[in-house]
């Protein structure tokens, strides 16, 4: 369970851990923890084979979560290996026509890429084999079909003339490409066989009946019936494959594009990394670097990994990190973070972390994460495609038997039938949400936006209020000491030396500035004895035999000091919007200490933004009425929720959210964790703790409130697109499946015929990607 | 595993090979299965075809005794008149034919106009109808055509074609005399008004337009 636990730095005095500890103790009793597992799943080639992975594994005893994506072909599982293993997962998912490899690490995923590519470059290949070969099959079909358009053919293989070598050409020409597409008879018939029917089947089905018939057609001829030279077949089965795989194959290549944020990502590492050993520089393998290695990263190189700088300064481009364009002065003590671009000085590093420890690699993980996960409006389109296939062949089944029925011969019944299989191929349907995710998690991850997930990103469109938290968020975060008033016999030295060294230990923003003040004055601090953090008011420590209480005004009033003596000051500094810190010493008050806060200089214009998208903002902070709204004003907010104790962020939330509202909670601190688990999203300023990073939905990677007006509108783009994508997908089909049945027919109207079907399918699917990808020219509207 | 892929493929492109093979020794079933049906016809009705070779050379086909297919029973012996579609001229004559004008592929008499054809030599004396007729086919494939939309199969002449019927017991043409249109009408003929021919527009299998003189003959 300790691998479970959060990586924090955090104090006692200002995190309530409670809600943490309930969820690890939660694990605990559930005797075992189930094990995440990540598979690539090949074989995958519409929303009907997702699915059918995904009910597989579902299906299995000791499987307890299964979501499989179908545009990444990954399958995220959580099983107990207890009742059930790896290997027996993997088995069950072959046995339902799919393979499944586990994904393990970086260099597998290297090797997963790889593998995806040589898959691309294979489908090119038979794409390019089929088109070679059903060209002239079109082509020769095509001269008999419609002889208006006069195309040459030789005499010999005229249709009228010669109709036996008309059909037998056009028979080897096919077999070519049946054998390119094969692929879609192995898996197609394969799933027909174990009771889930997939887009494959479909097509194997439709295009297969036709090859047949073609056969069939091709025997009739030769025993002297030439009327079946009219409609041999073969042209329809040898170009919907081609189609087919052409669109499958353009598919692909898009869906490698929606991953480029990824591969952008990846790229930024180096392969090689330079470390000084012995005083002599050796370059090594980035996989061989090791913590505590010292790196030496020359100008214009790349920062393999993340470190300390221990000599040289330079200024470091974090661009593809953060999405912030200036270089950033570096130092020695500053941190380098791998993926970086040093701009100018010679630096040496120490190694803190390497692997997939570093911040880029759990960057590149979180965001592989992200794409991996369905939203929720994924799951209209699942359970739809789940029951499609099966449907269509039903429609398609009944409509020929009726038109059969009803006295058309065999070529009118075939067109019906191989028609209304070939245009309900459901892969439109199965794309419009995972592409658009895709696209939509990668364009943010590019603008330094981490959303992780698809219910993320669907949830964040939802939002229509925000509430910021003031001090890290609205305002740097670091505030400085501005004022002392004193009130009992200690000078001002003796008060700040004594408050410094009792607020040595804490991490709060005023204590630091506290300590600061007091370093810059020169004194000299003394280690405090039963240091006691009181969450939410302050700290209770001992120095030099005296019992210091530093905190908020509530903290006085549970000790009984009497503050009457400070309390016009207290008004006036608050009024003007300092952070009030009461010092007691021996339990009378000593004094009063202010520090100020500087408003971030973007906050203001990014309440304005999100005013602008309909956004309804609200400041939450511990600081009084007073103070807060100074810096409210200051940035356009008009609704504060000021002494808020930090345990309480959580239920002001919950309490906006019983008003039927959608809340984001925008945070940056440990004590902001539980109310960003609260919100319906939690946005982390990435330039925060881990604590509030791992506790939100959305990181902002530059630390730039701006950047949650930019998530909201990505979201609202991203969930627009997909609905976009779901609404051509259903229409498509919807429209197809009846005009592909013959009912215009009935009108008067034309007949489908199934290279228009095959064609149309085809392209359903490539406007789809095509519309997503259109996300990646994704901008935000500046004010 | 990549053995069997191998060994598979060379298997299909051997059965391939093999039923081209096989099926090119009978791939032309226009030419296999026509004289089949013309056969049947002057077999089943027996009084079409007048056996006229041991005084002129020729089978003569008719249905009406007018309108008639000469069929040669030996081209070395018929010179350029292997076949010969030979009809009344009057009618053509009222549609304003100028016989004096009709170039190569006609000839003409006071009472009747000869669409004619010249196949050859030919491989000698023939016994039957049938026979005869596809000599013309030996000497030269392009003149056999299959019209699918009629069912029908046809001998080409220079400026006309006789068709049968594939199978007379579905068509209701099962004979029929086809004389073009266009080079009678570029001699002023008007086409469209000849006693006893139909003026039809057809679709050729190359899809373009053809005018054509129709006379057709249901047997049954």
């Amino acid at each position: 369970m300790a691998d479970n636990k959060l990586d924090t730095n955090f104090t006692n005095r200002s995190l309530d851990t409670d809600f943490i500890n309930k969820d690890l103790d939660t694990n605990t009793i559930n005797s075992e923890t189930p094990k995440m597992v990540e598979l690539s799943i090949g074989g995958m080639t519409c929303s009907a084979c997702s699915a059918a992975v995904e009910r597989t594994t579902k299906k299995l005893p000791g499987v307890s979560s299964s979501s499989v994506n179908l545009t990444t072909n990954r399958a995220t599982l959580e099983y107990l290996p207890s009742v059930i293993k790896l290997s027996e997962i993997k088995a069950a998912i072959d046995k339902a026509g799919y393979s499944a490899t586990e994904i393990e690490g970086e260099k597998q995923a290297d090797q997963e890429q790889e593998r995806r590519d040589l898959e691309v470059r294979t489908m090119k290949r038979r794409v390019l084999v089929a088109a070679i070969f059903s060209s002239p099959v079109l082509y020769i079909a095509l001269s008999h079909m419609i002889p208006q358009l006069k195309l040459p053919i030789p005499y010999f293989m005229g249709s009228h003339d010669f109709p036996l070598i008309f059909a037998l050409v056009q028979f080897v020409l096919t077999i070519p490409v049946m054998l390119a597409g094969s692929r879609f008879f192995t898996v197609g018939l394969k799933t027909l066989v174990k009771g889930s029917p997939n887009m494959d089947t479909l097509v194997a089905i439709g295009t297969g009946s036709a090859f047949l018939y073609g056969i069939f057609a091709t025997v009739k001829i030769y025993l002297g019936d030439f009327s079946f030279a009219q409609s041999l077949y073969f042209e329809s089965a040898a170009v919907v494959i081609t189609l087919v795989m052409l669109g499958k194959y353009l598919e692909a290549v898009s869906k490698g594009k929606t991953s480029e944020a990824i591969k952008k990502l990846m790229n930024l590492k180096p392969k090689t990394a330079i470390i000084i050993k012995n005083g002599i520089e050796l370059e090594v393998n980035l996989d061989e670097v090791a913590v505590g290695d010292i790196v030496l990263v020359r100008p214009g190189s790349v920062i393999p990994v993340d470190g300390i700088i221990v000599e040289g300064m330079s200024s470091v481009d974090e661009s593809m990190l953060t999405g912030e364009s200036l270089p950033v002065e570096k130092q020695p003590g500053s941190t380098v973070t791998g993926g970086s671009i040093n701009s100018e000085g010679l630096i040496r590093f120490r190694a803190e972390k390497v692997g997939a420890d570093t911040a880029l690699s759990k960057i590149i993980k979180l965001v592989q994460d992200a794409q991996g996960k369905k939203a929720p409006i994924a799951k209209l389109a699942d359970i739809v495609s789940g029951y499609f296939v099966p449907i269509v062949l039903g429609i398609a089944a009944i409509s020929a038997i009726a038109w059969a029925i009803s006295g058309k011969d065999v070529n009118f019944v075939l067109t019906i039938f191989v028609s209304i299989l070939v245009i309900a191929c459901p892969c439109a349907l199965g794309l419009a949400t995972p592409t658009a995710i895709m696209v939509g998690t990668g364009k943010g991850a590019e603008m330094g936006i981490l959303i992780k997930g698809g219910e993320a990103l669907e949830a964040t469109h939802k939002i229509r209020t925000v509430v910021l938290d003031k001090t890290g968020t609205i305002t740097e975060g670091k505030p400085v000491l501005t004022d002392i008033r004193l009130y009992g016999e200690l000078d001002e030295e003796e008060t700040l030396t004594l408050c410094a060294s009792a607020e040595s230990g804490s991490e709060h923003p005023v204590a630091r500035a506290i300590v600061e003040s007091a370093r810059n004055r020169g004194l000299r601090l003394i280690d405090p004895i039963g240091f006691k953090a009181v969450p939410g008011r302050g700290i209770d420590a001992m120095v030099k035999g005296s019992r210091i209480l530093a905190g908020n005004i509530k903290l006085m009033k549970e000790n009984t000091i009497d503050i009457v003596s400070s309390e016009k000051d207290a008004l006036d500094l608050s009024l003007s919007g300092r952070t009030l810190m009461y010092v007691a010493v021996d339990g009378k008050l000593a004094a009063l200490m202010a520090a100020a806060d500087t408003v971030r200089p973007t906050s203001r214009e990014a309440v304005s933004r999100l005013k602008d998208l309909g956004i309804s903002v609200i400041m939450i902070t511990g600081d009084n009425q007073n103070t807060a709204a100074v810096i409210a004003k200051e940035v356009g907010i008009e609704r504060v929720l000021a002494d808020v104790l930090p345990e309480d962020k959580a239920s002001e939330v919950k309490k906006l959210q019983e008003s039927g509202q959608k809340v984001a909670m925008v945070g940056d601190g440990i004590n902001d964790a539980p109310a960003l688990v609260q919100a319906d999203i939690g946005m982390a300023i990435g330039t925060g703790t881990d604590v509030a990073v791992e506790s939100a939905d959305v990181v902002l990677m530059r630390g730039d409130l701006n950047e949650v007006a930019s998530a909201i509108a990505l979201s609202r783009a991203t969930i627009r697109n997909i609905k976009q994508n779901l609404f051509w997908a259903f229409i498509y089909n919807l429209a197809g499946i009846p005009v592909a049945a013959g009912v215009l027919y009935i009108f008067g109207g034309p007949l489908l015929n199934p290279i228009i079907a095959g064609g149309a399918m085809a392209m359903s699917s490539v406007s789809v990607v095509s519309n997503a990808l259109r996300l990646r020219r994704f901008k935000i509207k500046q004010n | 595993m990549k053995k069997m892929r191998k060994l598979s493929l060379v298997f299909i492109i051997t059965l391939m090979t093999a039923v081209i093979l096989t099926a090119c020794a009978g791939t032309d079933v226009v030419l296999k299965y026509s004289p089949g049906s013309f056969d049947t016809i002057v077999k089943t009705f027996p009084e079409l075809v007048t056996d006229n070779t041991l005084k002129d050379h020729y089978y003569y086909l008719s249905v009406d005794g007018e309108t008639t297919l000469k069929i040669s029973h030996d081209y070395d012996l018929t010179g350029g008149d292997d076949l010969v579609i030979q009809t009344p001229i009057a009618p053509f004559i009222s549609a304003g034919l100028d016989v004096t004008k009709l170039g190569e592929g006609y000839k003409a008499d006071g009472t009747t106009l000869y669409l004619t054809a010249d196949y050859g030599k030919g491989t000698g004396m023939k016994n039957t109808a049938t026979d005869s007729l596809f000599e013309s086919v030996k000497a030269d494939r392009s003149s056999l055509t299959y019209h699918q939309l009629l069912d029908h199969y046809g001998i080409k002449l220079l400026k006309g074609k006789f068709e049968f019927a594939k199978d007379y017991t579905t068509n209701d043409k099962d004979l029929v005399f086809v004389i073009a249109a266009k080079p009678l009408a570029e001699l002023g003929v008007d086409v469209q008004n000849i006693d006893g021919w139909l003026f039809k527009t057809m679709k050729d299998t190359d899809g373009s337009d053809i005018d054509v003189l129709l006379k057709p003959y249901d047997l049954k």
